[in-house]
């Protein structure tokens, strides 16, 4: 391919990319979407998916994804780690957008209130941060995708991992990097929970946080979590796999506590049902976020393993879906006011 | 190539017997250089111990972790609460009494009031659908003094009277529940669970509070104290209180 087509390829790529900037530019300006907006939400996933993104590859690694996405040639196996850069963009971005919604939900849940409606309104709204997720990650796929054809389109068997290569190997720019993605994740949670309290009389970060660490839930999701990695002994993949089994296993727990609380009338058991519905689901989304998903990235940017596994793919899309599902299901009881016993 | 793969120094052998000839020297260096580097870095990686299973043995993090596992689960199972709780709790009651509210069939309210003698007078209001309230005025010791239907001529010779019946009003109440409620305390009595929460009595910094069964989700009693309205007129020390019956 002469220099030529190679610039006016990019130069195509990069033109489609503004194009698509300015439509989404001029949609958010003309007020149709009004409703769908949450300054807050944005911010925190905006901010929250470039920590994230530091926490699993390195600023190189990150900027050559940016290349290989505006269409510049170059190895397989540089475009395949580019291809797995961008599908894990995707998958943080639909993960830290339910986590949004449940964090937020769970502020609202946990502050002052002028009365139900506004309390109704304001858990709506909780949702509309999954939204943006949702729809960050289909854009960080379609560079996963075009990636991934233009590799399987190349023809033949695709190399194994360039174990070799020294440039696949952990530096200390690399660690570097993922201090500074640890340090901006909790800068941009800490700076979304002071926007959301702010001006709350009786409220702030120190009562949203006492209101979200429900004992029960952190000692299930950090226990279950632990114990299926030992017994797994799979690495970052046991990880994966704990944080999204033990967090399904206590949704479900909390469901069927919340339905016997419905049957017997008892708001005690419905509330900490609830309760821990909302927190195993927020520490489960969390650990598999900064924790599980970063160790696998590190391990198919290191060339470590070729990609992730089936299964923690499965986990990724499937888990924060049945969070999504569960905190609607949450809505749905807290708003189900109880009925008085017949001759009660 | 490395140590846990010895029967690879055999292939290692043919390669290096078969391609001896036909690499360039400087190819050979540097694939020689890549090789003493990867397996520098994968006895490396293979030696390495994790650090958490320098603190204690793997097993002694399963055993932790199942503890911690089982704990979690148990304190659930007895219905730990937390602020969270509370919240989601009040945000139910509050549904639930919005709904139960408009179905009330009748509101008795009771006011204390220390005169200027400082004697305690007792007003109870007895509120019916589609009939003037009746009014009984009672002394200290519970005598009934007198009774009245509101609206009737003695209301008028008790300014005490019209106050008291505007601010124990049914519409009054549920005016002063559809305020901002702020959680005091819970607690737990036989079987049921009796909550209580504070919302604001007007402008001023008094709270009524408000007690509610929450098996029934039926409010049990609405008290407060102080000064519940803005005229200056009024005694300081009022002790007001709604009990709603459905």
């Amino acid at each position: 391919m002469s220099d030529n087509m190679k610039n006016g390829a990019s130069r195509r790529t990069i033109l489609r990319w503004l194009f698509a900037a300015a439509f989404v530019v001029a949609t958010i300006l003309s007020g149709l979407f009004s409703g769908l907006m949450n300054k807050a939400g944005l911010f925190y996933l905006a901010f929250g998916s470039v920590a994230v993104a530091l926490m699993g590859s390195s600023g190189r690694e990150i900027g050559a994804a940016f290349r290989f996405a505006a269409g510049r040639p170059g190895q397989v196996m540089e475009r395949r780690r580019a291809a797995h850069f961008w599908e894990a963009a995707a998958r943080n971005a639909w993960i830290l957008g339910v986590l949004g919604s449940t964090l937020n939900f769970t502020i609202v849940l946990g502050r002052e209130s002028g009365g139900i409606e506004d309390t109704g309104n304001r858990m709506i709204q909780a949702f509309i941060v999954s939204l943006y997720g949702l729809v960050l990650a289909v854009i960080c796929l379609v560079p996963a995708l075009k990636l991934m054809n233009g590799i399987a389109g190349t023809g033949g068997p695709v190399p194994p991992p360039a174990s070799g290569n020294s440039e696949v190997f952990p530096d200390r720019s690399a660690a570097i990097g993922r201090v500074i993605g640890y340090i901006l994740f909790a800068a941009v949670l800490g700076s979304t929970l002071y926007a959301l309290t702010k001006g709350r009389p009786q409220s702030g970060v120190l009562s949203v946080g006492k209101v979200m660490l429900h004992g029960p839930a952190i000692l299930v999701t950090a226990g279950g979590t632990i114990a299926l990695a030992l017994f797994l002994s799979a690495g970052a993949r046991g990880l994966t796999f704990g944080f999204a089994m033990t967090g399904f296993i206590s949704l479900l727990m909390g469901f069927i506590q919340a339905l016997f609380g419905f049957m017997h009338r008892s708001i005690n058991d419905i509330v900490t049902a609830i309760a821990f519905i909302i927190s195993a689901s927020s520490f489960s989304l969390l650990g598999m976020l900064v924790i599980a998903a970063p160790l696998e990235d590190r391990e198919v940017m290191e060339g470590r393993r070729e990609r992730p596994s089936s299964l923690s793919r499965m986990f990724w899309i499937v888990y924060p879906l049945l969070a999504f599902i569960f905190l609607v299901l949450t809505f749905l009881m807290v708003i189900t006011p109880m009925k008085q016993k017949v001759g009660g | 190539m490395t140590s846990k793969t010895p029967n690879g120094t055999g292939l290692d052998e043919l390669l290096r017997r078969a391609l001896t000839d036909d690499l360039p020297p400087d190819v050979a260096a540097g694939m020689r250089e890549r090789l003493a580097r990867f397996r520098e870095r994968t006895t490396r990686r293979e030696g390495r111990i994790p650090m958490w299973t320098l603190l204690f043995p793997k097993s002694a993090w399963a055993a932790l972790s199942i503890l911690i596992l089982v704990s979690g689960g148990l304190l659930q199972g007895r219905g730990t609460r937390n602020p969270l709780s509370d919240r989601i709790s009040l945000i139910k009651t509050r549904l639930a009494v919005s709904q139960q509210l408009a179905a009330a069939g009748s509101m008795s309210c009771s006011a204390r009031i220390r005169n200027g003698d400082g004697t305690l007078v007792d007003y109870e209001i007895e509120w019916r659908p589609g009939s003037p309230a009746e009014v009984l005025v009672r002394g200290p010791e519970g005598s009934l003094l007198r009774t009245f239907r509101l609206g009737e001529p003695p209301e008028s010779a008790d300014p005490m009277i019209s106050t008291i019946a505007s601010i124990s009003t049914p519409s009054a109440v549920g005016e002063r529940l559809s305020g901002g409620w702020r959680f005091v305390r819970f607690s737990r009595e036989s079987s049921c669970d009796i909550g209580t929460y504070a919302i604001p009595a007007g402008a001023g910094p008094e709270v009524l509070e408000f007690t509610i069964d929450l098996c029934t989700n039926l409010p049990v009693r609405i008290a407060g104290s102080g000064r519940l309205a803005s005229s200056p007129e009024m005694p300081s020390d009022i002790f007001w209180e709604a009990t709603l019956r459905f």
